[in-house]
């Protein structure tokens, strides 16, 4: 079925940020220029959002309104039925010397006749000046749905109390506050419902255009879990051998590990982004965690865990000097009850076998490394940290990670799928033995299925 | 749709990708994919295949093939040996029981079926292929790829292959593969029983010893239902089956049971192989046709919104506006008193009216907030007898400076007949919302230029000396004219 294309005009006195709600809305950072000063947009531009190929909505970004009071007033003097709005709005538009005089104003007037709603984008810092007003009756002649949209209102100095009340004592009653700044994710979604219940005939519209954004989020989200998990899983597995006495060798198994895992974070990282369309050079004006892309502080400089509030835990430098990477063969059992617990439960018969292996190398007088507890966990957690700010940054319809999440990821036993890493050097890429192995992949997703989880409770 | 040979390639990138990040010599691809249109899935696979060094990969692709195909072969020998060996195994003797012989020829075809079915029922989740044949040929091809393969994706095409044996394409296949492969044994077993029932002489013969006669009669009976019904061989008479009983045989019947042994054989053996087989293959072949790309892998993800046709650009209607001429405001030389000073859209309360301007007097005449107070103060201005030495507009710095205000002060201006000067305040409030200060303070330049004034900068909370000076001298400065 045709869906109906819904127009909207995104109107509003100047420099109020009116393109910055039509970036925040086609989630395009590139649109269109956004300065904090007036007359940035000076032409009206338009910009179709679409799905499957299907223009949906046609999103038009206007110059600023400016001088309203004189417009009001010309539209005064005019003779003739006082009442009929469009009408007078119409002659405005055939008054060539009028046009000349309110060019500005005309464009957006010319254009809401062609809308199908306006959203009056108002900067809550601003007093309730009678400017605005007249900006409001001027646009109310063209007889067309308003949603007054209040920008701002986060800044300490908001009059969002204010406005609301002088726009209920004008009959506007359609308001909704949407920070561009903050961009709270629910927003975006209350104003196509509260777009829906303006107009109904686009309610089929604008549902497809909500549903296509919450498959397309719940996709990207899926996506970056599994990216997380895939990582976690590698890292978990990865394994380094050495002969037992050889010290230099040691040390030398030990940078290889560190290494590989900063390696196979930032692929992790990376994927991250680009999965958000976070191009490189964004980093800096959306303020991520991030500096150039990448974790400011070392995985296993265990200042980063205490930044991050993550326990360092007993056997963290158990192999001293080795870290957060543990050396499973000094250390004894290092890997600690807790693990070999959960190892009985959820690794069945793969304990056997590695501890059997374990056994053959200390006797062949190997010895083992592998990335600690501590270090899985901070691995774990600031990617999704950084998973959760991406995802407010690009307002997917995601609550934001909640401390259930924090609490497993700080202090809880890591996921079953992770233990049983820890028996599965094959699983690990960073691995010379990995092969390609259905465990793993079910792993992973019993690990996404665990972190989604984790996130919808 | 997409091949096989697309797909591996596709999937092997994408697991490359996924561990050891995009490659960042990629843009050609993109390019080549983007322009490729189609699916998603074949954008994605056009940029595989564009990308630089794929012809090894589907070389690689291409060699494993091979090896599949060879170790196909050798399992269809293995099949026929297998079956060469029952065989031979069944007609040990120059006595053979036929029901023995029997159970040695078709029981482990028929047990290893009964498992594929099960194990293909039971395990229909995991993607496995309920052969164990499959079980076989996977994990050879996860050892062996990364050693025979030798592009640098070698290990990945080799995870990919594996990948495909477990989609539901690799999973009919191995099952074909599987069929196969007990059609070659029972081939073996049917064309040396054929060899040998040809060149020797054999007694073949049934027995019991704790059943009844007949019951094996009603048993032969019944087993003999299939190879009759495909025409295999006539319907057994129960005379004639009742004669095959052990030491009673007669020398013409030798060759009507070696052919009953060899239709059951046929029937039991190679029918439901034949059938299921050909079945698999059909499957395959559809499975094949409905070959698609997992596109919520994150290697995948991360590519599509960028090898998907970009977004319509967005349309620029209108031509730009013209930027309003810049006006020449001169103080008359009849000027006297005291400058004027008007408020516009201030930030302050009415108890903070009117203001002080350091080291200055001024009349304040009033402040417009609205539309109302507009006039009166224009008839003022107009009222006055000779014209001020200057009008001083206080205006906010908060207000981002508009049209409708360059109007108004142009009214203003022209009303007191008088030179304009904009004073703007509230700076510091400014930077308190993370305002650029020096920014607006340009954009009021630019409009009180443009009203024929000019504008200076007065933060009344903290105004500095250099603020001071500068209206001090703008005042009297126009006044030395």
């Amino acid at each position: 079925m045709e869906l109906p294309m819904l127009k909207i005009a995104v109107v509003g006195h100047t420099n109020t940020g009116k393109t910055s709600l039509v970036r925040t809305l086609t989630h395009d950072r590139s649109f269109g220029e956004v300065r904090d000063r007036g007359g940035t947009t000076r032409q009206i531009t338009s910009v179709m959002l679409e799905v499957n190929g299907q223009a949906l909505i046609e999103l038009n970004d206007t110059p600023g309104l400016e001088n309203a009071p004189e417009l009001i007033e010309w539209l005064d003097e005019l003779p003739g039925e006082r009442h009929d709005g469009p009408e007078r709005i119409e002659r405005l538009l055939r008054d060539g010397q009028a046009r000349r005089r309110f060019d500005q104003e005309c464009r957006v007037l010319e254009l809401m006749g062609q809308v199908d709603v306006g959203l009056y984008v108002i900067d809550a810092r601003e007093p309730v000046l009678e400017k605005y007003l007249d900006e409001l009756a001027v646009l109310g002649r063209c007889a067309r749905p308003l949603v007054m949209v209040l920008n701002f209102t986060a800044a300490a100095d908001s009059r969002e109390d204010q406005w609301r009340e002088a726009l209920a004592r004008l009959g506007l009653h359609s308001v909704l506050a949407f920070d561009a700044v903050v961009r709270d994710p629910a927003t975006e979604l209350r104003l196509f419902e509260k777009l829906k219940g303006l107009l109904d005939a686009f309610a089929p519209t604008l549902n497809a255009w909500m549903s296509e954004r919450e498959r397309e989020d719940h996709r990207r989200q899926g996506a970056a879990l599994a990216a997380i998990a895939d990582l976690l899983i590698d890292v978990a597995a990865c394994r380094r051998h050495y002969a037992l006495k050889n010290d230099r060798e040691r040390q030398a198994r030990l940078e290889d590990i560190r290494r590989e895992v900063r390696r196979r974070e930032q692929v992790c990282v990376d994927v991250l982004l680009d999965l958000y369309r976070f191009g490189r050079e964004d980093y800096r004006d959306e303020d991520l965690p991030l500096t150039d892309g990448r974790w400011p502080d070392d995985l296993f400089d265990p200042q980063t865990l205490a930044h991050f509030g993550i326990h360092a835990g007993k056997f963290a430098g158990a192999g001293a000097g080795a870290g957060l990477v543990f050396d499973i063969s000094t250390a004894g059992l290092s890997l600690g009850t807790g693990t070999l617990v959960g190892t009985l439960a959820g690794a069945g018969a793969g304990l056997a076998g590695t501890a059997g292996k374990r056994l053959a190398e200390q006797v062949r007088g190997t010895g083992r490394l592998g990335v600690d507890d501590p270090a899985l966990r901070l691995l774990a957690w600031r990617q999704l940290c950084l998973l959760a700010e991406l995802v407010r940054r690009g307002h997917a319809s995601m609550d934001p990670i909640r401390t259930t999440v924090e609490e497993t990821w700080k202090r809880k036993r890591l996921p079953a799928p992770l233990r049983k890493a820890r028996h599965h050097p094959e699983w690990s890429t960073l691995n010379r033995e990995s092969a390609a192995d259905p465990g793993r992949e079910a792993a992973i997703r019993a690990l996404v299925r665990s972190l989604g989880h984790e996130e919808e409770t | 749709m997409i091949s096989t040979s697309d797909w591996l390639v596709t999937e092997a990138v994408r697991i490359h990708e996924e561990r050891r990040g995009r490659r960042d010599d990629d843009e050609a691809a993109m390019t080549v994919a983007r322009l490729a249109g189609g699916n998603d899935g074949e954008r994605l696979a056009a940029r595989a295949r564009a990308l630089p060094g794929s012809e090894k990969v589907r070389a690689d692709i291409e060699r494993l093939r091979g090896l599949l195909r060879k170790l196909l072969l050798g399992l269809v020998i293995i099949g026929v040996a297998a079956g060469w060996l029952a065989a031979r195994a069944s007609t040990g003797a120059r006595e053979i029981d036929i029901l023995l012989s029997l159970v040695t020829l078709l029981g482990l075809p028929t047990l290893m079926l009964v498992l594929w079915v099960l194990l293909l029922l039971g395990t229909w989740r995991r993607g496995s292929s309920g052969s164990l044949i499959g079980k076989f040929l996977m994990t050879g091809m996860a050892r062996l790829a990364p050693r025979v393969l030798k592009s640098d994706l070698a290990s990945e095409v080799g995870e990919g292959m594996v990948g495909l044996m477990r989609s539901p394409v690799g999973r009919w296949y191995l099952s074909m593969m599987s069929h196969l492969f007990w059609m070659a044994y029972v081939a073996g077993a049917l064309l040396t029983l054929t060899l040998l029932f040809s060149v020797a002489q054999y007694d073949l013969s049934w027995g019991t010893t704790i059943l009844s006669e007949q019951t094996i009669v009603t048993l032969v009976g019944w087993l003999a239902v299939v190879p009759v019904w495909l025409g295999m061989m006539a319907p057994p008479d129960p005379s004639w089956i009742a004669a095959g009983r052990a030491g009673e045989l007669v020398g013409a019947q030798r060759a009507i049971w070696a052919h009953f042994l060899l239709a059951m054989v046929c029937a039991y053996g190679a029918g439901p192989r034949l059938l299921l087989g050909l079945f698999c293959c059909a499957l395959t072949w559809r499975a094949t046709r409905r070959l698609s790309l997992d596109l919520d892998k994150p290697g995948y993800q991360r590519l599509l919104p960028l090898l998907s046709e970009p977004p319509p650009e967005p349309v620029v209607r209108g031509s730009a506006p013209d930027t309003p001429l810049a006006r020449q405001r001169k103080r008359p030389k009849h000027a006297s008193g005291q400058p004027v000073l008007v408020g516009i859209e201030l930030e302050r309360d009415g108890d903070q009216w009117p203001p002080i301007l350091p080291g200055m007097d001024a009349t304040a005449l009033g402040r417009i907030d609205t539309r109302s107070q507009r006039q009166p103060l224009i008839d003022a201005l107009k009222a006055l007898k000779t014209p001020p030495p200057a009008l001083i507009a206080l205006c906010s710095m908060l207000r981002t400076p508009d049209a409708g205000t360059r109007r108004l002060l142009e009214s203003l201006a022209d009303a007191a007949n008088t030179e304009l000067i904009v004073v703007v305040e509230d700076s510091t409030r400014l930077k308190a919302r993370d305002g650029d200060r020096a920014a607006r303070l340009a954009d009021w330049r630019a409009l009180a230029e443009q009203a024929g004034g000019c504008a200076v900068e007065l933060d009344a909370e903290q105004p500095s000396a250099t603020e001071i000076a500068a209206l001090h001298q703008l005042v009297a400065g126009s006044e030395a004219d």
